[in-house]
């Protein structure tokens, strides 16, 4: 077996799930539970550690849901041997050449314009893809009020890190629906998701204009 | 590795996987599935694999909760409204054997219930998912054939072909005679099957608290509504959608609410009419609800087909 | 009182043994062994295998025994294993060309390069049952050894009508993803290797009646049987980590090519055009009726108009696999209800409006009943 260990990665690679069955049924209720439930913030079981600058919450999301079958964007930030080969070993995720042919994305922050991923077809919107965004944190109230689907009337957000011009920009990739881009936002070990359906609003703040 | 029976589940099937599936088969049905909910109604299509039971007797319910059950979940498991019918007992069998999960027929106590043809009259809450077993996922089908026609139709929100279809029922019968798989609109854009749960539980899934996932094992489709969804059964102004009632009450609880099976209780057609939804008429009963007991005789026809003299 | 049709644990655990009983028969006769079925049905672990889509003889005649010879069943027992296996990759394209042929016969030559070899073959039995079989016969007497092994170079004989361009070019595209009927569902319209896979998958008796309805004119497409060749084929597989292909497994396979005609086009001139049929082991007739519905399949791609049932290709290719119509068929077995009972309410309904209407007419001084 000489060959296959000349492959062995020449860095330490962490550990994955320890579990992978229970952990990545784990990962994977929490996040159909907030992508059920726009703006609903949950907090991932710490079942893997923090990978460099990939948060323990992006981390275990990959680790559950992502395979050889997802092509994964990284922005830039994330493309470091640490989280690539940690990724690479443990998924078999290929990585895209670019965030169009990506059907999975993570970016540590709005790093990348939501206009350069997929938004899939009318006849197939599945293929839009599903973006990992990590953010500074996350909370219940704040001055976003999502509606749609999942939500049960209105419901108030609050995300730090994104910039009034990024709620326009999904807005607008969101336009044509079922067309769209999917978000999970990962803060730490919290998460909450924006599927293409949830109508964001921005409370104008008084005195602002 | 990855997909190999782990000390930490519970003693299950020796040789297989947690649930049956293999790892990998999950993934692909748990992004199915995410991107089924994130598209209300939208059905998405997925590398449905065969299962140790028969296409048709429930492989995309099936498929789909072996995707998302884990071992803390409790597993319900109806067939008609009953968990006592074979089928029912089956697939909780399946699971049990595959999953080692609690099972339950109390509809309060699951995480996760399996069914066919009926939602459960209690209602269910944020902290349930219901899984259909869906036959026909295409709510256009029996009008249009074709996929590659469906599939724009859909894609077009071109639905022309359905309300003609519906209307022309009007026409012919003077209403739209659809009992069951009812189809719905949800969130004013896709039609959606309901699966062939009677039009009686359609108003059920309107604003549900809890998640809906259909799985078609067969023709390999997922979909769902997610929670507090608006999900409408298509109707006309002038004929607005209406649900089957009866004049009679459970003879078991006395419900005059529930969904009533018919049981023939002898050779001149006398009829019992109990509670399809056998853990709610139980609950009742355990209540201290009763019903009458009684059959209720055959009510003589004398519709056109009986000579014409005997015509009240 | 009431009491419903209700199964059960103990009901099902019932009915399971009273099955294995009658699967056994009578127990003072020898239990089949899966030895036996191998090597004594071995067409039936063939036709198992190539619609179970999985090359295992001892799990297909496993599968024969356990479903009491009953051939659907065993394919979808088969079919059910094949889930839980992991999936290594995807091996290298068998080469035809390469066969070890043990048959292998044209009817559009009289002779080819290689020769024509009848091997094993029904085609010229009478069939005539053989009762010294009943009788436990003696086992057969040899077969003469031909003077000389066949030869090395067996052409294909479509390569042959290649050299003159009276047949169509084929050629892959190796650069792109190949479809793969497991892992992803139909699309349509499907492409080639798409409907290929779902015929190689498909009920042989689905496809020998589609493809004997194109020779009756349902799609009629002027088939020749260009070639049938049956034999052994290498299977080789690229491990990442060593970068060129290992030779993993022997199988024996049936190719059918056939050759049909073809008017041309204003872009192409008239050339014959080609339906193809692979399977695992040797299943003949399976091969040559798949082949005929893969040409007839092309019908849109060569400008041919759709009429007939077998050119349809969502009609074939959504209801050829027996696992999927199986189940569907025979789900009517299952409880319907709640369903039937909503019907009884609408009939009952619409019975009832009928007869006020009609009582209306009778006597129209009355007001209508209320609902």
């Amino acid at each position: 077996m000489t060959a296959a260990l000349s492959l062995t990665p020449t860095i330490d690679i962490e550990p994955g799930f320890i579990d992978p069955v229970r952990d990545s049924q784990m990962i994977f209720r929490a996040v159909l539970d907030v992508m059920a439930r726009p703006g609903q913030i949950a907090t991932l079981p710490a079942l893997a550690e923090r990978q460099d600058r990939l948060a323990p919450a992006s981390t275990m999301i990959c680790l559950a849901l992502i395979d050889h079958e997802t092509p994964l964007w990284l922005d830039e930030s994330l493309m470091i041997p640490g989280i690539t080969g940690y990724l690479r070993f443990h998924t078999g995720a290929p990585l895209a050449s670019s965030p169009s042919q990506a059907s999975v994305a993570v970016l540590d922050g709005p790093s990348t314009s939501l206009t350069r991923f997929k938004t899939g077809s009318d006849a197939y919107p599945e293929n839009g893809a599903t973006v990992i965004i990590q953010v500074p944190g996350l909370s219940a109230s704040g001055p976003l009020t999502l509606s749609g689907p999942g939500v049960d009337g209105e419901a108030g957000f609050g995300v730090e890190g994104l910039p009034d011009s990024f709620w326009k920009e999904r807005e607008a990739v969101n336009a044509g629906f079922p067309r769209g881009v999917d978000l999970i936002l990962c803060a730490g070990d919290k998460i909450a998701a924006l599927p293409r359906t949830t109508r964001v609003s921005l409370h104008e703040v008084e005195g602002d204009q | 590795m990855d997909g190999t029976p782990n000390a930490a589940t519970p003693e299950t099937l020796a040789g297989y996987n947690f649930a049956y599936l293999d790892e990998q088969t999950k993934r692909m049905i748990r992004r199915a599935t995410l991107k089924a909910v994130a598209i209300p109604g939208y059905q998405v299509p997925f590398g449905s694999r065969e299962m140790p039971l028969p296409y048709g007797w429930g492989t995309g319910g099936i498929q789909v909760t072996a995707s998302i059950i884990g071992v803390e979940d409790t597993l319900k498991v109806i067939d008609q409204g009953a968990d006592d019918t074979t089928n029912a007992v089956n697939i909780r069998r399946f699971f049990a054997k595959t999953a080692g999960v609690a099972t339950t027929e109390k509809t309060a106590e699951a995480s996760i219930i399996q069914t066919r043809h009926r939602i459960p009259e209690e209602p269910l809450r944020a902290d349930q998912i219901i899984v259909y077993q869906v036959p026909q996922p295409e709510p256009l089908r029996f009008i249009e054939p074709r996929e590659a026609e469906t599939r724009k139709m859909h894609a077009l929100s071109e639905y022309g072909i359905m309300h003609v279809g519906l209307y022309e029922e009007i026409a012919h019968f003077g209403r739209i005679t659809q009992g069951y798989n009812y189809p719905v609109q949800v969130d004013d854009r896709y039609i959606m099957a309901p699966s062939p749960i009677p039009k009686f539980d359609n108003p059920k899934m309107d604003h549900m608290p809890a998640l809906q996932l259909f799985g078609a094992g067969r023709e390999k489709r997922i979909y769902a509504v997610p929670p507090h969804t608006k999900v409408k059964s298509l109707d006309f102004e002038d004929h607005p959608f209406t649900i089957e009632s009866w004049e009679q009450t459970c003879a078991l609880c006395g419900s005059e609410e529930s969904y009533l099976d018919e049981v023939i209780t002898d050779d001149r057609g006398s009829r019992l009419f109990v509670c399809s939804d056998s853990d709610y008429c139980r609950t009742r009963r355990d209540a201290g609800h009763e019903g009458s007991g009684l059959p209720v005789p055959a009510e003589p026809d004398t519709t056109a087909s009986e000579p014409a003299g005997e015509s009240s | 009182m009431y009491v419903a049709v209700k199964g059960g644990d103990a009901a099902i655990e019932n009915s399971q043994s009273l099955l294995a009983e009658e699967r056994r028969g009578d127990t003072a006769v020898d239990e089949l062994d899966l030895e036996q079925i191998k090597q004594q049905l071995s067409l039936a672990v063939d036709r198992v295998m190539t619609e179970g889509s999985l090359y295992d003889e001892d799990l297909a005649a496993l599968a024969i025994k356990q479903a009491r010879g009953d051939i659907v069943e065993a394919i979808f027992l088969l079919r059910a294993y094949r889930t839980t296996l992991p999936r290594f990759g995807a091996s290298e394209p068998i080469d035809t060309g390469d066969m070890a042929v043990r048959r292998r016969i044209s009817a559009t030559f009289k002779d080819v390069p290689g020769g024509q070899i009848l091997g094993p073959s029904f085609d010229y039995t009478h069939r005539l049952l053989d009762f010294t079989l009943a009788a436990n016969g003696e086992p057969p007497a040899p077969t003469p050894v031909a003077e000389a092994p066949v030869d090395e170079a067996m052409p294909r004989v479509t390569e042959l009508l290649n050299q003159e361009g009276l047949i169509e070019q084929e050629s892959a595209d190796d650069d792109q993803e190949v479809f793969d009927l497991t892992r992803e569902s139909m699309k349509f319209p499907a492409d080639r290797e798409a409907r290929l896979q779902n015929l190689a998958r498909g009920d042989e008796g689905f496809l020998l009646a589609l493809g004997y309805s194109t020779q009756r004119g349902w799609g009629r497409n002027h088939p020749f049987a260009g070639e049938i060749r049956m034999g052994e084929v290498a299977v080789e597989f690229t491990p990442e980590e060593l970068g060129f292909p290992i030779e993993i497994a022997e199988i024996t396979v049936t190719e059918c090519q056939m050759v049909n005609q073809f008017k041309g086009s204003s872009e192409v001139p008239p050339q014959f055009t080609r339906g193809y049929g692979l399977t695992f082991g040797h299943c003949e007739r399976k091969a040559m009726s798949m082949a005929l519905v893969d040409r007839a399949l092309r019908a849109e791609e060569l400008g041919e108009s759709i009429e007939a049932p077998a050119q349809d290709q969502e009609f074939v290719l959504a209801h050829a696999c027996n696992v999927e119509a199986s189940g569907f068929v025979q789900h009517l077995k299952l409880p319907h209800y709640v369903d039937f009972q909503s019907e009884l309410v609408t009939v009952r309904a619409l019975r009832k409006a009928i007869r006020e209407s009609a009582a209306n007419q009778e006597d129209p001084g009355m007001p209508p009943a209320a609902e």
